[in-house]
């Protein structure tokens, strides 16, 4: 099993390093697919290696399902009482092993997809390299059995994620979001860190198993603590106040936008709350606070998606928006809701993602939806699976994001009936955003697909090759089954959960909402998804009257979402300029005072060194003559004596 | 038999000539076979010695001397053509830009 789970590791690493050292070798032949093929093979070889991982797991009985495999020793600092030795190993259990089928499978899917989407662009062995080091990361921050491993993975990813939004670096704008992405997560990391080191000095280990032992019993964790890892959780998932990156990585090619800005790597943040949730459980009010944020964060970049004119923004901030359900899912205790969701979201959304690269690649790099429309009738299938996706992400039963998003909903809602009123407002706000997402994803199947023609003239879209529809059609199939397959909460048919609740601390105890509230619910989420997806289509298919007039009528609210809030701007008067200021005060003090001392210790040099210099004329034949004479006067001084 | 003294006359001869040469021309082609001259005046002095004091010692520094000689004329000759290409010349006298 070792072996299994090592190969897991070390292939996409071993496709990473053949791309990236010999990745100009192979670019010139082959019809430069090869560098492809190789990340491909190596990615759909993992996902084989998953679902064996998978039955490994699922063979054992289900109170013992989780295998701690130990590799190596990483670091070990010797005896005393405060041992710190740390391994590198894998643990494989159910919340580690979902999320490395998800990472795998679609993973593989959108490997399969870039190979055809990358055909003719330069540098496809880089891309393939940085694609594979991805999915290495992923795998060890997922599989790694301790906080320092996982923390590995974490920054792993985070790099890979800086290098493939700055793919086309020669853009300033992709060079510049890249940056920012780094820089941003970097907050999030310290938090991360800070926690980490708390631990550590608190309970004594960082290794997953052995902290969960540790916990129990303990009364209550320190909540600073636990905002740590929260804070670190907020950058890389994207969360209020830290999401700012999310919609500028939108510059990488959409196919990494598809797999690490919305399927995988923004989801890091909802398993790190999920794999530490026995410590988030006790410690007081931070679940709370996770809650709120995730509740604001969905409700405000739903918000902004509704008026953003590029296609990758609208998804991008609807990945925010769904991110921000995960966290309200995990902040009403339903770990396992937000893990569903996580599963379902990964489904859809890289189906929208690869869908909208479809439609971006038919239309040579367009990305504004006013320059679309009337696409169904060129692209048939693009736009029968993105509106599938869209249809799963606005939660229109039955398909896979209606199951998901109602369970966080219902969750929020019964933890109000517990007795925490202010659920009841998270629940309302879980609702409003569940109309803005309908409402918006309708929009852009109805700018994008329907209505007339607003393409450029010279534009002649053309339906994708082969290589790029099969993963669509596959995880149009998953979106669709996605839900029912693995959970309905309202029948009872929950095998997601089941399988999950061993490594997730499990929901307070108390009365669950009757049979009928969970019908309820269930129904008027089917009933808000529905009617606003029908205004959301019907206002955005023909003549825009509806949105032009209410536009006229609230013009600061219309500036203020076109406008993202602002969000941007306030960050940079508020942070980046007075950074900015401070480093130029830097800079003066380096250049004048700094730089001043050393020119001045070489100018005294060289004015001590004027006698010499003139030695140093440049002349070979002056150079041998004083070689010469020396080594002629050292000779004669040897034999004087 | 030929007395050392000989011999170790020829590679002061030689030795000589190679300073010379080094020293007067202007030709950095010509200038570095003086050093090649050099170089086997000391092995003359080497061999001669090994013959008739030591016979491994001086034999196999005479070896090494011819290995690193051969070794030098390599990276040698590169840099003057290097040189030549970038000047059109391989006077030493029109390269000197390396002045303080």
């Amino acid at each position: 099993m070792t072996a299994v789970a090592a190969l897991l590791l070390l292939l996409p690493l071993a496709a990473a390093a053949v791309n990236g050292l010999f990745g100009r070798i192979f670019e010139g032949k082959m019809h430069g697919k090869m560098p492809g093929v190789i990340a491909t093979a190596a990615a759909a070889g993992c996902f084989v290696l998953s679902v064996v991982a998978f039955g490994k797991v699922v063979a054992l009985p289900e109170e013992a399902r989780s295998l701690a495999l130990p590799l190596y020793t990483w670091i070990d600092l010797g005896g005393g009482a405060q041992h710190l030795a740390i391994d590198v190993g894998l643990l494989l259990d159910p919340l580690s092993v979902t999320w490395a089928l998800v990472v795998t499978g679609v993973g593989s899917l959108i490997f399969l997809y870039s190979i055809a989407y990358m055909e003719h662009e330069e540098g496809r062995a880089r891309y393939f390299a940085y694609l594979s080091l991805f999915l290495f990361s992923m795998l060890v921050l997922v599989l790694g059995d301790n906080l320092v491993l996982t923390f590995v993975g974490w920054e792993g990813v985070g790099l890979c994620s800086y290098l493939l939004i700055g793919f086309d670096y020669g853009k300033s704008s992709a060079a510049d979001a890249g940056r920012k992405a780094f820089l941003v997560n970097r907050i999030g990391d310290v938090g991360f860190l800070i926690a980490m080191f708390w631990t550590w000095s608190q309970y004594g280990t960082l290794d997953h198993l052995a902290l969960k032992v540790a916990l129990v019993g303990v009364a209550a964790v320190p909540a600073l603590l636990a905002l740590g890892y929260f804070v670190g959780a907020t950058g890389k998932s994207a969360q209020l106040p830290l999401f700012v990156w999310l919609p500028d990585a939108m510059a990488g090619p959409t196919p990494v936008s598809a797999l690490i800005h919305a399927a995988t790597m923004v989801t890091a943040g909802i398993y790190l709350l999920c794999r530490l949730s026995p410590l988030f459980v006790l410690a007081e009010g931070v679940l709370d606070v996770v809650a709120w944020v995730g509740a604001l964060t969905a409700l405000f970049s739903g918000l902004i998606a509704l008026r953003q004119r590029d296609i990758k923004k609208v998804l991008a901030y609807s990945t925010v928006s769904q991110l921000g359900y995960m966290f309200l899912g995990c902040g009403v205790h339903a770990f396992s809701s937000a893990a569903f969701h996580v599963v379902t979201h990964a489904f859809f959304k890289a189906l929208l993602f690869l869908g909208a690269g479809a439609v971006i690649h038919a239309l040579h790099g367009e990305q504004d939806l006013w320059k679309m429309g009337g696409l169904k009738k060129q692209l048939p299938k693009t736009a029968r699976a993105m509106k599938i996706g869209a249809l799963a992400l606005a939660g229109i039963p039955p398909l896979a994001g209606f199951f998901s998003k109602d369970e966080i909903l219902g969750a929020a809602f019964d933890a109000g009936m517990h007795g925490h009123v202010d659920k009841f407002v998270l629940w309302g706000v879980g609702v409003v955003t569940a109309a803005l997402t309908a409402f918006y994803s309708a929009r852009l199947i109805a700018l994008c697909f329907e209505g007339e023609s607003r393409l450029a003239p010279d534009v002649h879209p053309h339906e994708a090759p082969a290589a790029m529809a099969i993963p669509l059609q596959v995880l149009a199939a998953l979106s669709v089954v996605g839900g029912l397959g693995l959970g309905i909460e309202a029948v009872g048919w929950m095998p997601l959960h089941h399988w999950l609740a061993p490594s997730l601390a499990g929901a307070p105890e108390g009365a669950h909402p009757s049979a009928f509230l969970t019908w309820a619910l269930l129904l008027l989420a089917a009933f808000v998804a529905v009617l606003f997806w029908r205004v959301g289509s019907a206002w955005f298919r023909g003549e825009f009257e509806a949105p032009r007039r209410l536009e006229l009528q609230f013009p600061r609210a219309a500036r203020a979402l076109a406008g993202r809030f602002w969000v941007d701007e306030i960050y940079d008067r508020a942070v980046v300029r007075p950074l900015r200021g401070v480093a130029e005060l830097c800079l003066e003090f380096d250049v004048r005072v700094v730089d001043g001392l050393y020119r001045l210790a070489a100018s005294v040099s060289a004015l001590l060194a004027t006698g010499v210099r003139i030695l140093q004329n440049g002349v070979v034949h002056a150079y041998a003559f004083w070689f010469i004479a020396g080594a002629a006067f050292f000779l004669w001084l040897a034999t004087r004596a | 038999m030929v007395p050392q003294s000989w011999y170790l006359l020829l590679s002061a001869a030689l030795f000589t000539l190679g300073v010379a040469g080094f020293a007067a021309r202007r030709n950095s082609l010509v200038m570095f076979m003086s050093v090649e001259l050099m170089l086997n005046a000391a092995n003359v002095a080497f061999v001669a010695c090994a013959r008739a004091h030591e016979p491994v010692r001086g034999t196999v520094y005479a070896l090494f001397v011819i290995a690193i000689a051969a070794s030098e004329v390599a990276v040698g000759l590169a840099l003057v053509l290097a040189l030549f290409r970038l000047k059109r010349t391989v006077n030493a006298d029109e390269i000197r830009e390396l002045r303080a």
